[in-house]
C-alpha cells in the first residue's frame, strides 16, 4: 500500500506530454516551498524507520519501573523515560512508524476506493452516478466515530482495524473530488469524441481520465494523509485506535494524559513530531498547487 | 500632434509615448510608445486585433494596472492635468471626478448580489469627491440617469438584480454608473461586442447622443471597423502594443496607407480585397524589437522592414502612419529604404 | 424557495435512511451476547429467551430492520438496554443541548476568525500582517483537536485559571452563565481548528474577487474606498464558497465532537453514540446515529437556503 502512490504518480504525464515536458516539471518543483517541507517529512520518515535499528535503541515497551520519568538526557536514554520507564525516542520513534504506517494505509484505502467511485459516479453521470453519490453523502453522514468504535469495541483495537476505520471515511473524500473533476473532464472534446466512437468506458477512464485528473486527486491526497493522521492519533487517544502497548503518537498523547502536570513533555514531545508532520503535509500540498498554478500560466 | 488649424478643440486625453512593460521582463514590451489623443465632443476609435493593447491602453491611462506586475512610462494628461504624476489615491480620486469606464460585458461589470439602483445610486452618495448626496436625493438622481440612458420603467428597475435584465440593459446601467460623476471622457472598451447587432446600434445611439449633448470626448475600442468608420471621428490603429496609424475618419476606407490597416480592411464582408498585391520576400528577422511589428504578415516588406522600426509618419495632413512603404505613398525615406535593400533579405 | 426545499427533501430522506440502515448493519453484525449482557448475574435459559423474544433477536436481519424503522418513524425509540434503562428520548433529550451549544458556538468562533482573519490578510495589503495569519491558520490546522483542548486546557485552566475547568453545568442546576461559561472553551477549540480551511477558502474567493472582478474596477474607478467596496460588494459575493465548506465541515465536526467531550467531560452525542456503541447498546446507539444523521442533513440544506438568500441569482431559479 504505501508504494502505491509513488508508482501511480510517474505515470501521470507520460501519456502524450513529451520529456521535455517532465523536465520542465521536475525543475517547477525545485523551490523552497516545496523542497523544505518535503525534507521535513523524509528526515521524519527515516528517523521513524532507520533511527531505532541504527541507534540501538532498546524496545519502546521494555523499560523497567524503576526507570520511571527519567529526565531528558540521562545516560542510554536520550529523551528520558515515561512514567513506565520506557525509553522516550523510541516510543517516539516507533509510534512515528504505526503512525505513518496506519495514516498512509488509510489513506490509500480512500484514494483507491473513493477514485475508483468518483470516477465511475462522474462518468457514468445518470443512475449509477446518482446511485453512487447518494452512497458517497451516506458515508460522509455518517459519524466516523461509530465504526472506529465498533470495531475497537468488538475485534478488538489493532493497527489493521484502525486503517480500516479511518480508511472507509477517507473513501468519500476522495470520491467527491474524483467525481468532480471527472465530471470537468468529461465534456471535453477529446473524451465526447472517444465515448461516441465506442471505446469501452474503463479504457477510456483509465487512458484519459485518469492521467487528467490525476493531478488533483494526489494533490488532495496529501490533505487526506493530514486529516488520517489526525484521526489516527484521535482515535488512539481515545483508546479506540492503536492499542497500548504498542506505541503510536496518538497513544503516546492518550495515555500520559494524567500526567499533564507532572511531566508536560511526555504529552508536547509526540505533539511537536504529530505537528511538524501534518504541517509539512500541508505545506508540501500549498508548495505543490502554487507550481501547478505557475505551470499553467 | 499633428492638428491644425484656428480653432482647437479642447483636448480631454492626451497621451505620449505610453509604454507599459511586464515588470522584470526583458523584450518588447505590452504597449511601446503608444500616443493618443480624445477631444471634447469627439470620439476616437481605437482599432486592431486581440492582444494588441487596446485594454491595456484605457488600463493604463485610468491607472487600474496592477503596480506590482507592470512598469508604466509617458505622459498622460487627462482633463488638462498630467495624471501619470500623481499618487495612487490622489489620481483615482481625480480620475473618478473626470472620467469613466464602460466595460465590454455589462454582467461582469455589475455587482450579482446588489439591486441596480444603489449601484448607480453608490457613486453619488460615497465617492469621496461625488456630491455626497442624501438617501433619497441619490435615489432620484439615479433614476434620473436610468432615463437619460433610456432605461424604460426606471422605478421598477431600480430594485431589480442584474440577471433579471437583458443585456442590453445592463450595459446601459453600466453607462448611467460611468456617468453619475458627470465624467467629461468616456472610455468604453468594446461596449458592444457582447450585444447582439440591434442592440449594439441603439446603445451606440444612446453614446452618440451622450456625446452631443454633454460635450463628451470617447474613447472608443472595437474591433469592428465598419462600426469604427461608422461613429468615429479619429482612427487609431494599434498593432502589438504600437499606434500603426491614426488618420481621420474619411480616410479609412479610401486612404489607409499602412498594410496592416489594409489588410484588416480586405476582410470586412463587401470590401473584398481582390486589390493587386506583391509576392511576399523571404526575410528573416533578427530582432522583433528592432523590426515593424507587421513585419511577418506584410506583403510589401522589404529588407530595411527587419532591421528597422518605422516611425510614425505624417504622410498627409492629419493622417499618420507607421511604414516604410505606406500603400498609394511613395517610399518614407528612400535613400534609407535603397540604402539597406538586400542587405538583410535573407535566404 | 420553498420548491427547493421541496426537491431536496427525496435526497435527504435517502441519505437518513441508509445512514440508519448502515447503522443498524453494523450494529447487527457486531459479535458478542446482547442478552447475557442486560441479564448480567441474572441469566437463565428462560429469561434469556423472553428477552431474545421482547428484542425480535429471533427475526432475520430485514424483518428486525423494518421493525426498527417502523417504531423510529412513530416516534417510538425504546428504553435503553443498559441500567438504568432510562427512555432513549431522555438520553437523546440530555445529549444534544451540550452538542448543540458546542457545535453552534463552535461554527460561529470559527466563522468571525475565518472571515476575520481573511479580510484583515487581504485587506491590510500587508505581506507581514497576511504571513502571520497564514502561520496561524496553518498552526491551527495542523494540531489535532484533543492535543489543542489538552494544552490550552492545561496552560488555561490548570495553570492559569482563566476559564472554568472541565465539565459540564446544565442550564436547569447552575443557571445560563455557568452553562455558557462552561462550554465556551470547548467551542473554542472546536473552532480555533475548524477556522483556517474556512480562512483559506475565504481568502482566496476575496483575492481572486479583488483581481479579476470587473465590477470591482468600476467601484474603484468611481472612487470607492477599499473599506467599503470590501463591506458592500466583495464580501457577500465571497460567502459562496465559505458556505460549501461550512456544510462539508459538519460532519467532520461531529467527529471532533466526540474527542473533545471526551477530554472535556461532557455528556454530549458524541459521548452517548460512542458508549452505546460500545456497550452494544442498539436503540440508543441507532437512535443517535440516525439523529446525527438528520443533523448533518439538515444543516447541508441550511446552508443551500443561505446560499439562496445571499444569491438572487440562486434564489430566482429555484423560485
Ligand atoms: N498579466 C499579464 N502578463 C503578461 N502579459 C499580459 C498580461 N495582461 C495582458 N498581457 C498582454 O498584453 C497584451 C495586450 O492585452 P489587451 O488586453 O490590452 O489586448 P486587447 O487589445 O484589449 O485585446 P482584446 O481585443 O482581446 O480585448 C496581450 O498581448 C497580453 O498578452
Ligand atoms: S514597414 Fe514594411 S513590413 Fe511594416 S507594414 Fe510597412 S511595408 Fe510592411
Ligand atoms: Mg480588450
Amino acid at each position: 500500500m504505501t508504494t502505491a502512490t509513488p508508482t501511480n504518480t510517474s505515470m501521470i504525464p507520460t501519456s502524450k506530454r513529451g520529456p521535455r515536458l517532465r523536465l520542465y516539471r521536475a525543475r517547477a518543483y525545485r523551490k523552497p516551498s516545496v523542497i523544505v517541507p518535503a525534507a521535513i517529512l523524509l528526515f521524519i520518515l527515516l528517523a521513524c524507520f532507520a533511527g531505532p535499528t541504527l541507534f540501538h535503541l532498546p524496545k519502546p515497551s521494555v523499560g523497567n519501573l524503576s526507570d520511571y520519568l527519567l529526565p531528558i538526557g540521562s545516560p542510554h536514554h536520550l529523551l528520558g523515560t515515561n512514567t513506565l520507564g520506557n525509553d522516550m525516542l523510541s516510543q517516539l520513534l516507533v509510534g512515528g512508524q504505526i503512525t505513518i504506517i496506519v495514516s498512509v494505509g488509510a489513506m490509500a484505502l480512500g484514494l483507491v476506493f473513493g477514485t475508483l467511485i468518483g470516477m465511475i459516479a462522474g462518468y457514468y453521470e445518470r443512475i449509477v452516478g446518482a446511485v453512487l453519490m447518494r452512497i458517497l453523502d451516506i458515508i460522509f453522514a455518517f459519524p466516523d466515530i461509530i465504526l472506529a468504535v465498533a470495531i475497537a469495541a468488538y475485534l478488538g483495537p489493532s493497527v489493521i482495524n484502525t486503517i480500516w476505520a479511518i480508511g472507509f471515511f477517507n473513501i468519500a473524500g476522495f470520491g467527491r473530488i474524483a467525481r468532480a473533476q471527472t465530471l470537468r473532464v468529461v465534456r471535453m472534446d477529446f473524451i465526447v469524441a472517444g465515448r461516441s466512437s465506442g471505446i469501452s468506458g474503463f479504457s477510456i477512464l483509465w487512458t484519459h481520465i485518469w492521467p487528467n485528473i490525476a493531478g488533483r486527486v494526489f494533490a488532495y491526497a496529501l490533505i487526506a494523509l493530514s486529516y488520517a493522521m489526525m484521526a489516527e492519533a484521535s482515535l488512539s487517544f481515545l483508546g479506540l485506535g492503536v492499542p497500548i502497548p504498542t506505541p503510536s503518537w496518538g497513544n503516546i498523547i492518550g495515555s500520559n494524559q494524567s500526567y499533564m502536570s507532572l511531566a508536560p513533555l511526555l504529552i508536547v514531545m509526540p505533539a511537536i513530531l504529530l505537528f511538524a508532520t501534518i504541517a509539512s503535509a500541508n505545506l508540501l500540498a500549498d508548495g505543490l498547487q502554487e507550481k501547478r498554478a505557475s505551470t499553467i500560466e | 500632434m499633428s492638428e491644425s488649424g484656428a480653432a482647437m478643440p479642447e483636448r480631454l486625453v492626451d497621451v505620449e509615448n505610453l509604454t507599459v512593460r511586464v515588470s522584470g521582463r526583458e523584450g518588447m514590451p505590452i504597449l511601446d510608445s503608444v500616443s493618443i489623443t480624445v477631444e471634447a465632443g469627439k470620439m476616437t476609435a481605437l482599432v486592431g486585433e486581440s492582444g494588441a493593447g487596446k485594454s491595456m491602453t484605457t488600463k493604463a491611462i485610468l491607472g487600474i494596472l496592477d503596480d506590482r506586475l507592470f512598469d508604466v512610462s509617458g505622459r498622460i494628461e487627462v482633463c488638462g492635468e498630467d495624471v501619470s504624476a500623481m499618487k495612487t489615491k490622489q489620481r483615482r480620486q481625480y480620475i473618478s471626478r473626470v472620467a469613466a469606464l464602460v466595460f465590454q460585458n455589462p454582467t461582469r461589470a455589475l455587482n450579482p448580489t446588489m439591486r441596480i439602483g444603489p449601484q448607480i445610486a453608490e457613486a453619488t452618495r460615497f465617492a469621496p469627491d461625488g456630491p455626497h448626496l442624501s438617501d433619497k436625493a441619490a435615489h432620484d438622481r439615479a433614476i434620473e440617469l436610468m432615463k437619460q440612458v433610456g432605461i424604460a420603467a426606471p422605478e421598477e428597475r431600480y430594485f431589480a438584480f442584474p440577471h433579471q435584465m437583458s443585456g442590453g440593459m445592463k450595459q446601459r446601467a453600466v453607462i448611467a454608473i460611468a456617468l453619475s460623476l458627470n465624467p467629461k471622457v468616456l472610455f468604453c472598451d468594446e461596449p458592444t461586442s457582447s450585444l447582439d447587432v440591434t442592440t449594439q446600434a441603439l446603445i451606440m445611439d444612446l453614446l452618440d447622443e451622450l456625446r452631443a449633448r454633454l460635450g463628451l470626448g470617447i474613447l472608443f475600442i472595437t474591433h469592428d471597423l465598419v462600426l469604427a468608420a461608422s461613429r468615429a471621428d479619429t482612427v487609431q490603429v494599434l498593432h502589438s502594443g504600437r499606434v500603426v496609424e491614426k488618420m481621420p475618419v474619411d480616410d479609412l476606407f479610401q486612404r489607409a496607407a499602412m498594410p496592416y490597416t489594409r489588410d484588416l480592411i480586405a476582410r470586412v464582408p463587401g470590401f473584398g480585397g481582390d486589390e493587386p498585391r506583391p509576392t511576399m520576400i523571404p526575410l528573416e528577422v533578427a530582432s522583433p524589437a528592432h523590426a515593424c511589428s507587421y513585419v511577418g504578415e506584410c506583403a510589401f516588406r522589404q529588407g530595411i522592414c527587419g532591421t528597422q522600426v518605422p516611425p510614425l509618419a505624417e504622410i498627409e495632413p492629419g493622417h499618420l502612419a507607421r511604414c516604410w512603404f505606406p500603400v498609394g505613398h511613395p517610399p518614407l525615406d528612400q535613400s534609407l529604404a535603397t540604402a539597406h535593400e538586400g542587405a538583410s533579405i535573407g535566404r | 424557495m420553498l420548491r427547493m426545499i421541496l426537491g431536496r427533501l427525496p435526497q435527504m430522506v435517502i441519505v437518513v435512511l441508509g445512514t440508519g440502515f448502515l447503522a443498524f448493519s453494523i450494529m447487527f453484525v457486531l459479535p458478542g451476547d446482547v442478552v447475557r449482557s442486560i441479564l448480567g448475574d441474572n441469566y437463565t435459559p428462560q429469561a434469556a429467551a423472553q428477552i431474545s423474544a421482547q428484542l425480535h433477536l429471533n427475526q432475520p436481519f430485514l424483518i428486525r430492520y423494518f421493525s426498527w424503522l417502523g417504531d423510529f418513524v412513530t416516534g417510538q425509540l425504546g428504553t435503553s438496554l443498559i441500567p438504568p434503562h432510562q427512555q432513549v428520548s431522555d438520553l437523546l433529550g440530555q445529549a444534544l443541548l451540550p452538542t448543540g451549544e458546542m457545535l453552534l458556538f463552535g461554527q460561529i468562533i470559527a466563522i468571525v476568525l475565518g472571515v476575520g482573519l481573511a479580510v484583515l490578510s487581504v485587506a491590510s495589503r500587508n505581506r507581514v500582517v497576511d504571513r502571520i495569519v497564514q502561520a496561524i491558520a496553518l498552526v491551527c490546522s495542523s494540531i489535532p483537536g484533543f492535543v489543542l483542548g489538552l494544552l490550552l486546557l492545561e496552560l488555561l485552566a490548570v495553570q492559569f485559571q482563566l476559564v472554568s475547568p472541565r465539565g459540564w453545568v446544565a442550564p436547569a442546576d447552575g443557571g445560563w452563565g455557568e452553562n455558557i461559561s462552561h462550554i465556551l472553551f470547548p467551542s473554542l477549540i472546536l473552532g480555533l481548528f475548524t477556522f483556517p480551511v474556512m480562512m483559506r477558502v475565504f481568502r482566496a474567493e476575496l483575492v481572486s474577487q479583488l483581481d479579476d472582478e470587473d465590477y470591482v474596477t468600476l467601484a474603484r474607478l468611481k472612487g470607492i474606498s477599499t473599506g467599503r467596496l470590501i463591506f458592500r460588494h466583495v464580501l457577500r459575493n465571497s460567502s459562496f464558497g465559505l458556505l460549501t465548506v461550512v456544510g462539508i465541515n459538519v460532519a467532520r465536526l461531529v467527529g471532533g465532537v466526540v474527542v473533545i467531550e471526551a477530554i472535556f467531560g461532557i455528556p454530549g452525542m458524541g459521548t452517548l453514540i460512542k458508549n452505546s456503541v460500545q456497550q452494544h447498546d442498539t436503540p440508543a446507539a441507532l437512535a443517535s446515529i440516525t439523529f446525527v444523521a438528520i443533523f448533518v442533513v439538515v444543516a447541508n440544506l441550511l446552508v443551500d437556503i443561505a446560499y439562496a438568500i445571499l444569491d438572487p441569482r440562486v434564489r430566482d431559479a429555484a423560485s
